[in-house]
């Protein structure tokens, strides 16, 4: 019990300092104003990292085509369900 | 039109830091938490996945995010990250125990385009008390006609156990009064602190007399009853049963959707306590394609006793949480095995 409470006193004071560190004027913060600030990388150069940078492989890409491919006629074999099917 | 939409979900645990300690919760322990930062770069990570899909793919998409915890509410940055999901095109939604909506917070809410808030109630006062603390129930409650006064869609979610599951009447004319969308019910899986409660799990003839009484309310009620639980939608499903060679529907784990938590660890399931990989550290494309546990989900031969032969497989193969937690309690790490609950799995 009073480990737990340590834990979660610890985690409580980590949060703390992490949202200060990020984000000194606090709760409802303007993500536009950071990234235009330069204190958070930019949206376009993340994405741009994980689909050039790490570029997928040929049998990656040949395997992700026949799970989409699979995918692709089973959610149009489920058209003939009926709606609930699909809650 | 490209085709059926793919509704894929992510539902993201943002903290472990809740004000509850709720007796049936699937935590079991603290961790570290993402930054606001991070998080954006993980939400990056995924977003270009999905334009992957769309693009090369011709899927036609309605990507969600359902953000929870522990307590959501208890990160002060949450209206940031819902800000950032919003401009990245993405419809979200919380997942809450309402004790800390106020009618300022449900204001925000509004103001933030969230869709809805589902809301845990489980059960009337003294047996929601019982599970989820004293004076919770009443906190709840107030959390629930903050967000209705300010037309945010509010709906119930109820973890089912034999402690409550002879309150859906009372639960379903509660849920009328409060003019919420809907009620909706899913089976306790006895993980992470939940397994004090395993006793209290359902038989497989409870499951089924639970959802035929489930049923008759969905036909007389003046709000949207229902379950996200496989088995609960067999009952509905009208005409043939497609035999496909991946999943249409059912349980989304490693299919429709994905789990992360606090911090980035990503699990088909946040009550499958079975981490895939890392949001920080993977591409979340590649790791949608790799992951040797996400294929198995999608592939009927690697199921067996009884799910693999059923005819249900493509719509249902119940709840691989429960699976697995129960194939845990007799010393087997096995998420492929039958669901011991499922009133219509004749082999187990």
């Amino acid at each position: 019990m009073i480990g737990e409470f340590i834990l979660s006193l610890t985690l409580d004071v980590s949060d703390y300092v992490t949202n200060l560190l990020h984000f000194p004027t606090e709760i409802g913060c303007n993500l536009d104003k950071l990234l235009c600030d330069g204190r958070m990388r930019p949206q376009a150069g993340d994405i741009l990292f994980w689909k050039e940078v790490r570029a997928m492989s040929e049998e990656l890409r040949e395997k992700e085509t026949r799970l989409f491919q699979s995918l692709k006629e089973a959610l149009e074999k489920s058209k003939s369900l009926g709606k609930s099917c699909l809650a | 039109m490209k085709g059926t939409p793919y509704d894929f979900f992510v539902q993201w645990h943002l903290t472990e830091r809740c004000n509850l300690r709720c007796r049936h919760c699937y935590q079991s322990g603290a961790v570290s938490e993402m930054s606001c930062e991070e998080i954006c770069r993980a939400i990056d990570n995924v977003k270009s996945a999905f334009e992957s899909w769309v693009t090369e793919y011709e899927m036609e998409m309605s990507p969600s995010f359902h953000f929870t915890g522990g307590e959501p509410f208890l990160r002060q940055d949450l209206f940031a990250i819902l800000d950032y999901v919003r401009k990245c095109g993405f419809s979200t939604s919380l997942m809450s125990n309402g004790t800390l909506i106020d009618g300022d917070m449900a204001r925000r809410i509004r103001e933030a385009g969230v869709s809805d808030v589902q809301i845990s109630l489980d059960g009337l006062e003294a047996t929601h008390d019982s599970l989820r603390g004293k004076g919770s129930f009443q906190r709840t409650l107030a959390g629930i006609r903050n967000l209705v006064s300010q037309g945010v869609e509010a709906n119930i979610n109820l973890t089912v156990s034999r402690i409550n599951m002879g309150q859906t009447g009372e639960l379903v004319r509660l849920a009328e009064e409060l003019g919420v969308g809907a009620i909706a019910f899913s089976r306790l899986v006895p993980t992470g602190r939940g397994k004090g409660l395993s006793s209290e799990t359902l038989t497989r003839e409870e499951v089924a007399h639970f959802y035929g009484e489930l049923q008759g309310f969905k036909d007389n009620s003046k709000v949207v009853v229902t379950s996200r639980d496989p088995l609960a939608a067999i009952a509905d499903m009208e005409g043939e049963i497609p035999q496909t060679e991946m999943p249409i529907s059912g349980c989304a784990a490693g299919i429709f959707g994905v789990t992360i938590t606090a911090d980035g660890t990503i699990m088909p399931c946040r009550r499958m306590d079975l981490p895939v990989g890392n949001i920080k550290e993977t591409s979340f494309r590649e790791l949608w394609v790799e992951s040797p546990v996400l294929g198995s989900l999608r592939r009927r031969e690697d199921y067996h006793g009884g799910c693999e032969s059923c005819r249900y497989w493509a719509v249902c193969r119940g709840c691989r949480a429960i699976a697995l937690a129960l194939a845990r309690a007799k010393g087997a790490e096995d998420y492929l095995g039958p669901d011991p609950q499922c009133p219509y799995c004749a082999s187990t």
